[in-house]
C-alpha cells in the first residue's frame, strides 16, 4: 500500500486534488476568453470548467510513472487500486458539490464535478490506446477542440461540446456521466486481464519451435 | 536530410496539416472582422490565430524534450553547447510554427485586398517571438519534467497564458502574451511600440531563461532564473503605462489635396479620394449655404488643429458614409462634467442635431433609417422647413445644452418659425 501510494505521486495528487477544488469554489468564477471557429468572439469559459484537468494531469503521471513491468507482475490488483482513487475523487467532489450547491456556495460545481468525471472517463478510454503516458491529453485537448468547434453564433454551445456547455446544463452531464461509465468499463476490463495474467501460469512453450523473441530464447555467447 | 531521430518520430510530422488546417479555417471565420483595406489591421488579425499555432509547437517541442530526457542527454558528454542542442532540437518545430504564422497572415491578407503597402515586419517579428518563446519553454519542460506532466502542462498552460490576460485588469499585463494586437487597429492606428516591444521582451525572457538554465549546473540555472525574472520586469515596466488597446496613433504622413475643402488622407484611402472629395465637396456647398461654419480643411489623421475636422473614415466608404462621417465630426461630441453629476437635460440633442445636418448636408431621408431613430428623423424633417437662418438658430439653441446641464432643449421648430416666441 505504502508503495503503491508513493509510485502513484498520490500525496501530489491529493493535494492537486485539494487545490483544484478549492480553486474552483474560491476563483471558479474567473472567466478564460477562449477562441472559436464561430468567429473573433471569444469563447467565455470559466475557471471551474478548468481546473479538474490539474488532477487529472497529475494522476495519470502518478499512472506512467510506475505502469510497466513492476505493474503487470505484482501481487496486488494495481489496476482495480488505480480506478479506486478515480473513484474516491469523483465521490468526494460529488459530496463536495452536493453540500454546497443545496447551501448556495458554489453554483458552479455541476460543472466542475462533470468535467472532473467526464475528463476521467474519457482518459480512462485513450489510456489503452495511447498509454498511461499520454492519456491525460485527451482531456485537454478535448476541451480545446470543444471551444474552438463546439460554439456557433451567438453563444450556442453543440450537443457534443459537453466541457463547454453551461454549468448545469443536463446533457453534457449525461454525456460525462457515459464517458465514465465507457472510462470504468475499459479501466475493468484492463482490471479482469491483469488478474488473469496474474492467477494463470504461463503457456508452456511449443516444442520444436523456436521462439521467436531474442530474449527468450537460448542466447548465443559469441553475440555477446 | 539525416536526423539524429527520424522524421516520422517527430510530432511535426503530423501536426503540421492539421495545425494548417485549423489556422486557414479561423482565418476564414475571422478575415471580416479586420479593419478592411489596411494591411496593418489584417495582419494584427493574425495574431488570433497564435492561440492555434503556439501551443502545439509548444506541445511539439516538449515532445523533442522529453525525448531527450528519457535518452539521457543531461548525463552524456556531448561537443555541442545545451542550448545548441536545444535549438537543433526545435529547429523543425519553429518551422511549423513559422509555416503556421506565414498561413495565418495569408488568411487574414483578403481584408486588405488591394491596400498599399506590406505585412507589418514587426508584427510578425513579435509573433515569431511569442513562438519562439513558448517553443523553448515547451522543450524545457520536456527536459525537465516527466513526459505525462510536459506535454498536456506545455500545452494547456501555452493556451491559458495566451487566453487569460485579455480578461484581466490591470490592463498592462495584456501586452505581454502576444495577443493583444488581434483587436489593432483603425486605419489612423498602428500597433502600439511599447506593446510590442514589450510583448517581445517578454518573449526573449522566456526563451533566454529556458536557454541558460538548461545547461543545468546549478550556476546556470540561477543565471536562467535572474535572466527571466530581469527581463519580466524589464518587460512589465515598458508594458505598465498602457491601457486596454494595443493601438497607438499611427505615424506617417497623410496626403492633403484638392480645395474646398482641402482632402488629407491616409495612401489606403487614396483609391476612393476622387468619391471623398466630391461628397465632401457637395456635403460642405449645401452646410454653408445652412450658414454653418466648417474648417477649410478635412483630414483623416487624428490631430489637434483647429483649422481642420477630423473624420473616421474607412479605406474605401460608401458616399453615405462619408457624410455622415463628417456630420459625426461635426457635432461636438462632449459630456459635460455636470451629467456625471446630476441631469443632462440635452442627453439626447447630439443625436437630432446629427440627423438634421445629415439631412441638411444632401442624405436622403430615406438613407437614415438604419442609423437614426424614427423620431428624430421627423422632428428633423421638420426643422427643414423652417427658413435656413431659423435653421441655424435651431441649432444653436440645441448645441448649448450639450455642454450646459442648466439650459434646456428647445427641440420643437415650432418655437422657431415666424410669428412663435
Amino acid at each position: 500500500m505504502i508503495w503503491w501510494w508513493r509510485t502513484r505521486a498520490l500525496t501530489a495528487v491529493s493535494i492537486a486534488f485539494l487545490a483544484s477544488l478549492v480553486a474552483g469554489m474560491v476563483v471558479g468564477g474567473e472567466v478564460l476568453p477562449l477562441p472559436s471557429m464561430a468567429g473573433s468572439l471569444l469563447v467565455p469559459v470559466v475557471f471551474a470548467l478548468l481546473l479538474p484537468l490539474v488532477p487529472i494531469i497529475l494522476l495519470w503521471y502518478g499512472v506512467d510513472r510506475s505502469s510497466g513491468d513492476l505493474d503487470a507482475t505484482a501481487v496486488r490488483a494495481m489496476a482495480a487500486r488505480d480506478l479506486s482513487v478515480a473513484a474516491t475523487m469523483m465521490l468526494a467532489t460529488a459530496a463536495t458539490v452536493g453540500v454546497t450547491s443545496a447551501a448556495g456556495w458554489w453554483d458552479l460545481g455541476p460543472g466542475y464535478l462533470r468535467n472532473l468525471i467526464g475528463c476521467l472517463g474519457l482518459a480512462q478510454i485513450v489510456a489503452p490506446l495511447t498509454g498511461s503516458r499520454f492519456a491525460a491529453i485527451a482531456p485537454v485537448a478535448a476541451v480545446i477542440i470543444s471551444a474552438l468547434f463546439g460554439t456557433g453564433n451567438g453563444g450556442l454551445v453543440r450537443w457534443w461540446a459537453w466541457p463547454i456547455a453551461d454549468a448545469r446544463a443536463h446533457l453534457a452531464f449525461i454525456e460525462a456521466l457515459l464517458l465514465m461509465v465507457l472510462g470504468g468499463a475499459v479501466a475493468l476490463c484492463g482490471v479482469g486481464r491483469t488478474r488473469r495474467r496474474r492467477l494463470l501460469p504461463p503457456p508452456p512453450p511449443r516444442e520444436g519451435k523456436r521462439s521467436h523473441s531474442g530474449h527468450l530464447g537460448p542466447v548465443s555467447h559469441e553475440k555477446l | 536530410m539525416r536526423t539524429l531521430y527520424s522524421w516520422r518520430t517527430r510530432a511535426e510530422t503530423y501536426a503540421t496539416v492539421p495545425m494548417l488546417a485549423l489556422v486557414l479555417l479561423q482565418g476564414a471565420a475571422v478575415v471580416d472582422t479586420a479593419t478592411p483595406g489596411y494591411r496593418t489591421a489584417a495582419t494584427a488579425k493574425a495574431d488570433l490565430m497564435l492561440f492555434i499555432v503556439v501551443p502545439l509547437c509548444a506541445a511539439c517541442a516538449a515532445w523533442e524534450g522529453a525525448r531527450h530526457r528519457i535518452g539521457r542527454i543531461d548525463t552524456l558528454t556531448i561537443a555541442r553547447r545545451s542550448w545548441q542542442v536545444a535549438l537543433i532540437a526545435v529547429a523543425p518545430t519553429l518551422v511549423m510554427g513559422l509555416l503556421g504564422i506565414a498561413a495565418a497572415v495569408a488568411a487574414t491578407a483578403p481584408a486588405a485586398a488591394g491596400a498599399p503597402g506590406l505585412p507589418d515586419p514587426w508584427l510578425i517579428a513579435v509573433y515569431l517571438l511569442v513562438l519562439a518563446g513558448h517553443t523553448i519553454v515547451g522543450y524545457g519542460l520536456g527536459r525537465w519534467l516527466s513526459p505525462a506532466l510536459a506535454l498536456p502542462i506545455s500545452l494547456a498552460g501555452s493556451y491559458v497564458w495566451l487566453a487569460y490576460p485579455a480578461a484581466i485588469e490591470p490592463f498592462w499585463i495584456r501586452h505581454l502574451n502576444g495577443l493583444s494586437f488581434e483587436g489593432c487597429c483603425a486605419i489612423d492606428q498602428s500597433p502600439s511600440p511599447r506593446a510590442l516591444l514589450a510583448t517581445a521582451l517578454f518573449a526573449v525572457a522566456l526563451g533566454a531563461g529556458v536557454l541558460i538554465a538548461l545547461a543545468g549546473t546549478r550556476r546556470m540555472r540561477a543565471g536562467g532564473a535572474a535572466t527571466l525574472a530581469v527581463l519580466l520586469v524589464v518587460a512589465a515596466t515598458v508594458a505598465l503605462p498602457l491601457g486596454p488597446s494595443a493601438g497607438a496613433p499611427r505615424t506617417g504622413a497623410v496626403r492633403c489635396d484638392g480645395s474646398r475643402p482641402v482632402l488629407c488622407l491616409w495612401p489606403e484611402q487614396e483609391g476612393s479620394r476622387s468619391l471623398i472629395h466630391a461628397a465632401l465637396t457637395s456635403a460642405y456647398a449645401r452646410l454653408v449655404d445652412v450658414g454653418m461654419p466648417l474648417p477649410a480643411v478635412v483630414t483623416t489623421k487624428d490631430a489637434e488643429t483647429p483649422d481642420a475636422i477630423f473624420v473616421v473614415l474607412a479605406a474605401r466608404p460608401q458616399r453615405r458614409g462619408v457624410v455622415l462621417s463628417l456630420v459625426a465630426s461635426a457635432v461636438p461630441d462632449t459630456v459635460p462634467d455636470c451629467a456625471t453629476r446630476g441631469e443632462w437635460p440635452g442627453a439626447n440633442n447630439r443625436g437630432a442635431l446629427m440627423v438634421w445636418m445629415a439631412l441638411a448636408a444632401g442624405v436622403p431621408t430615406s438613407d437614415l433609417g438604419d442609423v437614426a431613430p424614427p423620431e428624430f428623423i421627423d422632428l428633423a424633417s421638420r426643422v427643414r422647413q423652417l427658413t435656413n437662418e431659423q435653421q441655424l438658430a435651431w441649432y444653436h439653441a440645441n448645441l448649448a445644452p450639450l455642454k450646459d446641464c442648466s439650459v434646456q432643449p428647445q427641440l420643437d421648430p415650432s418655437a422657431f418659425q415666424d410669428g412663435a416666441g
